[in-house]
């Protein structure tokens, strides 16, 4: 074995990757080559420092919350079989045994709470949004600026129907929408644009006694407002002021004229 | 995009936190290495645990622990190209970053201590200098002791990618040890 050989396999050598053979080739030269023999040295010393360095653990805190949100998954994936269904089968289970329809939904399709990450999913959903390759070619599921193209289309694709409002006078210009099964839950994104800045809305259906105000932070750098109204949950995220698009939130919040 | 499946089978959660959960250690670890950033890092992880769950039918790869970390994997470099379109540069700060180095329950003498502590601390930093395609594979290898083909699985790059990234990497990684004055002053 000559030395650039060598230098090839010296660290699956000391890894334990060699099939026999190559690893006793490599012994060898290790043994009559002392310059691959202080590489080989050199690596190995490397290792042996690795076992001082201490491992980052995961916290107790994130472990709970990823077994709660584990939990809260597996029920929303209960409560969410009957919407799988096709628009027409969900008309004829309806029709067709609507007492018991209602009664298994009661405690079936109960409506889970947004998880406690739900900013989360909509950063990740307007990051995803935001990702649009070109101008005019976008990751959107529908784009139009016509909010009567925009809203029907919703309708099959998600058992509940979105606000979708016209804000140009305000200067917010609805460029499209999208669905989104982000962590499971089935939303709807709309998109809309001002000045370059793109705002994304995400509606996902909530509990319906769950009513919440909106309420403004800031996360990972994103303006979000969250509110929960009607058995809807509503996050809207962008990199605008957090008081303007609290003021976006307030026009969406107002009820269409 | 739900599962074909139907994913609420008895045990279904039992049988993934027993598979794939039991690695959330390893996967925080390399999150930890990957984004520098431990509220991140929290962040990424349980997302990318939750992703897991729901796509536990689709489990592929060599081994769960594999499956599991590439997810991981991919969510931090979604988060750190995130980052980046936003303008925010990737910089490392050793104070904020630094973290704990050694077991406190280390049974050595006082002085051994603080001289591997010390010699663990330089090689933090030199780690956390080396760039993010020999970080990985070193973390992978070194800390969590996957197989090559399961690294393989993880970044997703073929077995001999990752020999020589590996050779590479402690190459460059024992170089920045010997130098640590060209190191600061970089």
């Amino acid at each position: 074995m000559n030395c650039t050989h060598a230098a090839k396999v010296l660290d699956a050598y000391l890894d334990g990757e060699l099939d026999a053979a190559t690893d006793a080739q490599l012994a060898g030269h290790l043994r009559s080559c002392p310059e691959c023999a202080s590489v080989h040295d050199a690596h190995r010393a490397l290792r042996a420092a690795f076992a001082d360095l201490q491992r980052h653990r995961a916290s107790d805190a994130l472990r709970r919350s990823v077994t709660r949100e584990l939990a809260a998954l597996e029920r929303a994936a209960l409560s969410a079989r009957p919407r799988i269904l096709s628009w027409s089968q969900a008309a004829v289970l309806a029709g067709a045994a609507a007492s018991l329809a209602f009664a298994s939904a009661s405690w079936l399709a109960r409506p889970q709470p947004l998880p406690s990450d739900d900013r989360q999913v909509a950063i990740a959903r307007h990051v995803a949004a935001l990702e649009a390759p070109a101008e005019g070619e976008t990751r959107l599921g529908i784009a139009s600026s016509d909010r009567h193209v925009v809203k029907p289309w919703f309708a099959g694709k998600i058992d509940f129907a979105p606000p979708v409002r016209d804000l140009s006078e305000h200067g917010y210009v609805l460029v499209g929408g999208r669905t989104d099964a982000r962590l499971g839950q089935l939303g709807a994104v709309l998109v809309y644009r001002i000045r370059g800045h793109q705002i994304t809305l995400s509606v996902t259906r909530v509990a319906a006694a769950r009513e919440q105000v909106p309420t403004a932070s800031t996360l990972h750098g994103f303006a979000v407002v969250s509110w929960a109204s009607a058995g809807l949950g509503f996050a809207t995220v962008s990199d605008i002021e957090p008081r303007e698009l609290q003021q976006f939130a307030e026009l969406i919040r107002a009820p269409a004229r | 995009m739900q599962n074909a499946r139907n994913p609420n089978e008895p045990n279904q959660r039992e049988r993934f936190e027993a598979s794939v959960l039991v690695h959330l250690d390893a996967a925080y670890n390399l999150a930890r290495w990957l984004l520098r950033d431990a509220d991140a890092a929290d962040d990424v992880v349980q997302d990318a645990s939750l992703r897991a769950f729901r796509f536990f039918d689709a489990m592929q790869g060599p081994t769960p622990r594999a499956w599991f970390m590439a997810i991981v994997r991919n969510a931090c470099l979604d988060w750190i190209g995130m980052k980046k379109r936003r303008g925010v540069e990737e910089c490392y700060d050793e104070a904020v970053h630094g973290g704990s180095v050694l077991d406190a329950a280390d049974d050595a003498s006082p002085e051994s201590i603080v001289v591997r502590a010390s010699a663990a601390r330089e090689l933090h930093a030199c780690i956390s200098r080396l760039p993010r395609e020999y970080r990985e594979v070193l973390i992978l290898r070194e800390m969590e002791e996957l197989s090559y083909r399961e690294i393989s699985a993880v970044v997703e790059v073929p077995i001999g990618t990752v020999m020589s990234r590996l050779s590479r990497g402690r190459n460059q990684l024992a170089r920045l040890m010997r130098a640590p004055e060209q190191r600061r002053s970089s």
